[in-house]
């Protein structure tokens, strides 16, 4: 019975502790919130670029793709994945007459849901940002003979990470409480371990309010990161 | 015989159904100062877009310095350039100073001068920051080599931009309206520094609505009307009483 085993055992890293399960759902945690954040600058810039691409049908995909990933529960989307990957999978492989390859491990899984919702956030940010850079300074690269490349690398990339800095941050930490609703799938991320711990140990308020302090330690410590980066670009802009 | 610097047939743009130049030619020799005058509308600052592809014309050939970029037409009958790497080339060799200076304004006044010698030229960073602080000298902005775009006045942001169309000794320098945006008392400065480019000798295009700057430092003044050339000559020619009546009626306004 662990009803009356003291605090520091319960959260140490001894056989009876939960110490390192909690250090670990931490660590998963983050690598969910990475791995989404990865997948959702990736595919949020390829719908950025989507939408203002002269292909009106490509246009009208990328922008149709943000209203329905903006528009469900985030853990409808998870559920939808984690539920339904094994049998699209299993569709794509008797396509080529392969056996069903089984599900695809949850952490994949995991980043991928949340960083398609993640994509479709971070498309906006980056079409605002796009957006804020002045035509007049990308007509100045042109004439100085500047390719897309070069445009894109010295005058447009520099200016819209200026302008897309918070919002992104806010993106993240987004992404870093989204991913508790991995824990529907398995994935022995925070959430899921202070679950687990709350059951077996009948004290979930201990367990709740030690993922509550450790899920803040996450975030304020990227807010402080975030913060220093933006602080970082905006000598120009005119603030210190 | 001097060596010709930029030669242009028969551009022509239209914005939808509006045609703004109506077929242009021209020709500017090394050491020309030619200064485009016309009324709002006339299509003089399409013109001189057009020039390094800014705008895209719809037909015509420009060639400067012996670069080109030829023009292709799809079936539609929609102008497009053939070799983007030859676009480039061809705006390598000249330099444009904007009506709103389009400083850009996440780099210092250094980094501003020397992007295009670096990132277009190749030039060494070590090599185009030297020559960077001689130009800087030049405008009258020594000193100002680590300050940012925001912090300097309108005149001090052109005087910039000129040093910064200066860095990679361009062929053809264009100037869209460069004073427009100033405040009357600091035209003069800009005005006074292009005189100084005029005298060493470089080719230079200038749109503008400064009529003594056009007749005292042009070596040509070309007037713009309905996207054609209506006339042009010398101007002591243009601006002396044998002018077309049409450039007279224009000046009168």
């Amino acid at each position: 019975m662990s009803d009356d085993l003291p605090i520091a055992t319960l959260l140490g890293f001894g056989p009876d502790g939960w110490g390192w399960a909690l250090v670990s759902g931490a660590g998963l945690t983050l690598a969910v919130a990475l791995g989404a954040m990865a997948i959702g600058t990736l595919l949020g810039a390829l719908l950025t670029a989507a939408q203002a691409s002269r292909a009106v049908w490509l246009a009208r995909a990328a922008a149709a793709y943000g209203v329905i990933l903006r528009g469900v529960p985030e853990l409808l989307v998870v559920l939808l994945l984690y539920f339904g990957a094994p049998g699209m999978l299993a569709a794509g492989a008797a396509l080529f007459g392969l056996p069903p390859p089984g599900s695809p491990p949850a952490l994949l899984t995991g980043c991928l849901a949340i960083g398609l919702v993640s994509a479709a956030y971070q498309a906006e940010v980056f079409r605002g940002g796009m957006l804020a850079v002045p035509r007049g300074q990308i007509e100045a690269a042109m004439a100085a003979g500047m390719g897309p490349f070069a445009r894109f690398r010295r005058v447009i990339a520099p200016q819209v990470l200026h302008h897309v800095l918070p919002p992104l941050g806010n993106i993240w930490q987004f992404n870093l409480k989204d991913s508790a609703l991995v824990s529907i799938a398995g994935l022995a991320e925070l959430m899921r371990v202070s679950l687990v711990a709350a059951g077996s140990t009948r004290r979930p308020f201990l367990f709740f309010a030690t993922a509550m302090v450790l899920y803040l330690v996450m975030t304020s410590a990227s807010t402080a990161l975030f913060r220093l980066a933006e602080r970082r670009g905006q000598r120009w802009a005119g603030g210190r | 015989m001097t060596e010709t610097v930029l030669r242009v047939r028969g551009i022509t743009k239209s914005f939808g159904a509006r045609a703004v130049l109506r077929g242009i030619d021209l020709d500017a020799h090394r050491g020309d100062v030619i200064a485009i005058l016309g009324g709002s509308g006339s299509g003089k600052s399409t013109f001189l877009r057009c020039l390094n592809l800014l705008e895209l014309p719809d037909a015509g050939t420009i060639e400067i310095a012996g670069a080109a970029a030829p023009l292709v037409h799809d079936t539609q009958g929609r102008a497009r350039i053939a070799d983007p790497r030859a676009l480039n080339d061809l705006r390598a060799k000249t330099a444009m100073v904007f009506q709103n200076f389009n400083l850009w304004t996440h780099m210092t006044v250094l980094d501003n001068i020397v992007a295009a010698p670096v990132h277009v030229h190749g030039v060494p960073r070590a090599e185009a920051a030297d020559r960077a602080q001689a130009l800087l000298e030049k405008v009258g902005m020594a000193g100002f080599a680590a300050h940012w775009p925001r912090q300097l006045s309108g005149g001090q942001q052109q005087r910039v931009a000129i040093a910064r169309a200066l860095a990679t000794d361009p062929d053809l320098m264009l100037f869209d309206e460069p004073t427009s945006a100033l405040d009357p008392e600091r035209v003069r400065e800009v005005l006074d520094l292009m005189r100084a480019l005029a005298d060493e000798g470089r080719t230079m295009l200038i749109v503008t609505h400064e009529m003594a700057f056009a007749r005292d430092v042009s070596t040509r003044v070309v007037h713009v009307r309905d996207g054609v050339i209506e006339s042009m000559g010398p101007p002591a020619l243009m601006f002396g009483a044998d002018a077309s009546p049409v450039f007279r009626a224009f000046l009168s306004h």
